[in-house]
């Protein structure tokens, strides 16, 4: 509301975040473990005295270099730049609040810069004590960096004590600080194995690759020994909600951690094939399929924790859309076209509802869905009639916990429900139809129950409502809805639907 | 003007007073600068030694010498360009953003562009034999790559200090806009352009004393200096043209208006004249001392130029909060000065060794 965004319905900013996110995190967290992996790899070849192994670490310095200092440098600028387009409300908030320790992790970026440069470019003409400082320098740079970003990142998700003090220490040592930092450090670890067995199997042969092969498989075995436990640790820092919704609440997180499962268990079975099994049929192409499966057991966890923060950018402060927790309840109810800085309609009218509703989505809406790729709310809504659309969107909190309320007035709640409908059909439907037309049960149903239930006996709405047999009983019923169960939203249609909907449900449940 | 400021977004809290960032914003920023002209005027030079190495072998190992120190630069030139970034966002965040958005898509493929741009520069640079002609068109590529990197942070900064222009938002929320129909848009980039130059080329003078030796230097030395000497003078017209189509109020300032800004923006001026005149008689310690100078007084002119921008807006400027955080600020510079001495350390060491 208070900032303009950067306006790419079609693709929607979920996505583009998604993406620069996922391939900057798989290279900036090899970029971590990768350090560590130089260094004791280098001494292992040292105290082995095997030349090769030493060779093999230089050639790895060099891919390591250009994907660090490149790709992940900028992917990281690139995901400053993007998040600051789509969520600049939350962008700037966690600028002002953690400036000093973006300014750390930067002084850190600078120290890792030089130290990569001067580990690459001197192998071998610097002594190999002084070359192996500079390699733990490197690490602990980078490990530092990540102690940093992902205080921060944690504290989106766990707030904790920060939102009573506004502390900077207390958001920095959130609940989910530690149980996050030893998960992501594993994961650095096993990344670096991962990698580690790309350049192994492309560059050696033989008894040298089987050799490295199964030495890269000890550092994915020692990590994941680390990371499963550190897993669970991390989820029971989850909030509740988050917890809620991996246990079924929300699609996304569901589905996102059997992505999880499944490419985790495929990874496991990768290590049980290199290490234990068929070592010397371990190639270049294997160890491609063992790294993908590892991306997207990152990309589902990353999934997950970003929707285990919903409705919130900022767990319990800010809300996705930009609103503080704060400010919710004074404008939830005011005009949102009125409150919102960069909108060119103030105040819908019967001129410009459809165009004011497509100005609520970009405020509103736009931050979580799209029209086109991701999460289509054109697709959601293709089999909607009008009243449908205007009842869900008057009831966004009781269809998931994840979506937050509506912020508007009725007008504009309206507009936008015409904007949705006039989206999926190109065209409003007709105003007689809308305002009297003939009611049907099924069609009513449809409307205003499918989301939740099913017309099938076993269904709580029929089991519990076999005691009531006449209709006032059953309107009655519909009439305090949200007083019953808080989870289910009012009845907002209007009496005449309402006596059509009670017959038609007691109807249903006579023929059942 | 009370349109103008109801568009403005509010700002967050500051958490330390806003004259430590921007003294933090102008320190970095100095080094920045001066690291962006280096990488520019290399990848340049390189471009040029590669063209013209088709027919001299000198001008094709000066190419090669440049080659091998790009990636350095330009990780350097990104890095430096964080934290002044980083401390912008914090005093004018709601102005900042507000401009990237309007240029949303650029803004965003500019990163696309760098990642091809500087693998293209390590290209060149591992490729000690390959052939020249792909190397000299790569070279190219990349020195567009970092002109028109330049172009669009010129971009996105001028449209922050111009709220007025904003409303083009609203025919380019897909973020195709570009500010080019701010005047001082151009002879702003054009300034800067001259100016990294000039940079560079007293840079390239520099390096190639320490890197070459007396008489082999002596043409690396010439090509430097005139570079920074010409680059120096060409600064002038935009210099002059964009004092001049600044608003009235602010080109007062500069101009009679406040007699100590009067004395920066004279000194400026005669600063660059100075420096590169210095620059082609190749005095070149003397020339780097007053450009040296003459960067300071440029970048605090520059902050003077942003702030007198914003002057009408500045009930939207962020102030201090109630959650100060001095000593955190206390932590960042002990760090800050803990990790520059741990570099020199890295270096001196390393230097020593390689030396015996």
């Amino acid at each position: 509301m208070n900032y303009p965004v950067w306006y790419i319905p079609l693709i929607g900013g979920p996505l583009i975040i998604a993406f620069v996110a996922i391939v900057h995190v798989v290279v900036s967290h090899f970029a971590v473990g990768g350090g560590l992996w130089l260094v004791l790899t280098e001494k292992k070849g040292y105290r082995e005295n095997k030349d090769y192994i030493v060779d093999y670490v230089k050639k790895h310095a060099k891919f390591f270099l250009l994907l660090t200092m490149v790709f992940s440098a900028l992917t990281g600028v690139g995901i400053w730049f993007t998040i600051a387009l789509i969520h600049p409300d939350a962008t700037s908030h966690l600028i002002h609040t953690f400036v000093f320790g973006w300014a750390i992790e930067w002084v850190l970026f600078v120290i890792e810069i030089v130290a990569a440069f001067l580990y690459f470019y001197n192998f071998g003409k610097i002594s190999k004590k002084l070359h192996l400082l500079i390699g733990w320098i490197y690490f602990f740079a980078a490990w530092g960096s990540l102690l940093v970003i992902n205080a921060i990142l944690a504290f989106m998700l766990t707030p904790g004590k920060w939102i009573a003090t506004q502390n900077f220490w207390d958001g920095i040592f959130n609940p989910s600080y530690l149980s996050s930092t030893a998960f992501r450090t594993f994961l650095c670890f096993a990344l670096a194995g991962s990698y580690g067995l790309m350049t192994a199997t492309r560059k050696f042969k033989g008894e040298q690759k089987n050799e490295l092969v199964k030495y890269n498989g000890k550092w994915i075995f020692w990590s994941l020994a680390g990371l499963i436990p550190s897993a669970f640790w991390y989820y029971s820092t989850f909030p509740k909600q988050a917890m809620e919704g991996l246990a079924g609440s929300s699609a996304i997180m569901v589905s996102s951690l059997w992505h999880l499962i499944i490419s985790l268990g495929l990874f496991i079975l990768f290590l049980i094939f290199l290490y234990l099994w068929k070592t010397n049929k371990f190639g270049f192409k294997s160890s491609i399929a063992m790294f993908l499966t590892i991306f997207v057991f990152f990309g589902a966890f990353e999934f997950i924790r970003e929707a285990g923060r919903k409705p919130y950018i900022i767990k319990d402060y800010m809300y996705s859309t930009g609103i503080r927790v704060a400010d919710f309840d004074q404008i939830k109810d005011k005009s949102i076209l009125q409150n919102a800085k960069w909108t060119e309609i103030k105040e819908v009218t019967p001129d410009n509802a459809v165009k004011a509703g497509g100005e609520i989505f970009r405020i509103q809406c736009y931050v979580c869905h799209s029209l086109g790729i991701k999460n289509n709310i054109n697709k959601k809504m293709a089999d909607w009639d009008l009243k449908k659309i205007k009842r869900i969107v008057g009831s966004l909190k009781g269809i998931t916990p994840f979506m937050t309320e509506f912020v508007g007035n009725e007008i504009e709640k309206d507009a936008l429900a015409k904007w949705f409908y006039w989206e999926v059909h190109g065209e409003l439907p007709q105003e007689e139809v809308e305002e009297g037309g003939a009611l049907d049960g099924p069609a009513l149903f449809e409307s205003f129950c499918s989301d939740c239930h099913e017309n099938s006996p076993d269904d709580p709405l029929f089991l519990k409502t076999t005691n009531i047999t006449e209709i006032d009983g059953m309107m009655d019923i519909l009439s305090k809805l949200d007083e019953l169960n808080e989870d289910m939203p009012p009845f907002e249609g209007s009496d005449k639907e309402k006596k059509v909907l009670a017959e038609y449900i007691i109807k249903s449940r006579s023929k059942k | 003007m009370n349109n103008l400021i109801n568009i403005i977004p509010n700002p967050d809290p500051l958490p330390v007073a806003a004259g430590w960032f921007q003294f933090l914003s102008h320190f970095t920023y100095y080094f920045h600068l001066i690291s962006v002209g280096i990488m520019f005027t290399i990848a340049i030079s390189m471009t040029v030694g590669y063209f013209k190495g088709k027919s001299d072998d000198n001008w094709l190992s000066f190419g090669k010498d440049m080659a091998h120190l790009l990636p350095f630069t330009i990780a350097f030139a990104i890095n430096l360009g964080v934290a002044p970034l980083l401390f912008i966002q914090v005093i004018h965040g709601n102005f900042f953003y507000t401009a990237s958005t309007l240029i949303g898509t650029n803004w965003i493929l500019l990163v696309v562009i760098l990642i091809l741009g500087y693998y293209a520069a390590y290209w060149i640079s591992f490729r000690e034999s390959g052939k020249h002609g792909t190397k000299k068109y790569l070279g190219l590529f990349v020195s567009i790559v970092l002109a028109w990197t330049g172009f669009i942070l010129v971009n996105v900064n001028t449209l922050a200090l111009r709220p007025s222009l904003w409303k083009e938002y609203f025919a380019h929320m897909g973020g195709f806009h570009l500010n080019t129909g701010d005047p001082t848009m151009i002879p702003r980039y054009t300034f800067y352009l001259f100016l990294l130059l000039a940079i560079g080329g007293l840079f390239i003078t520099v390096y190639s004393k320490f890197k070459y030796g007396k008489e082999k230097s002596k043409p690396w030395i010439a090509y430097g200096a005139s570079l920074a000497g010409y680059s120096c003078f060409l600064t002038l017209p935009s210099f002059i043209y964009y004092m001049r189509i600044l608003p009235h109020n602010i080109r007062e300032v500069f101009l009679t208006g406040d007699a100590i800004w009067t004395i920066v923006s004279v000194f400026c001026f005669f600063g660059l004249i100075i420096a590169g005149y210095l620059s082609l008689q190749r005095r070149i310690i003397p020339a780097s001392v007053v450009m040296g100078l003459n960067m300071v007084i440029f970048v605090i002119m520059r902050g003077k130029v942003r702030s007198l921008f914003l002057e009408p807006f500045s009930e939207k400027f962020s102030i201090v909060g109630t959650n100060t955080q001095y000593p955190v600020m206390a932590l960042f510079l002990v760090i800050l000065a803990a990790g520059l001495a741990l570099i020199f350390w890295m270096l001196w060491k390393t230097h020593k060794e390689l030396k015996s």
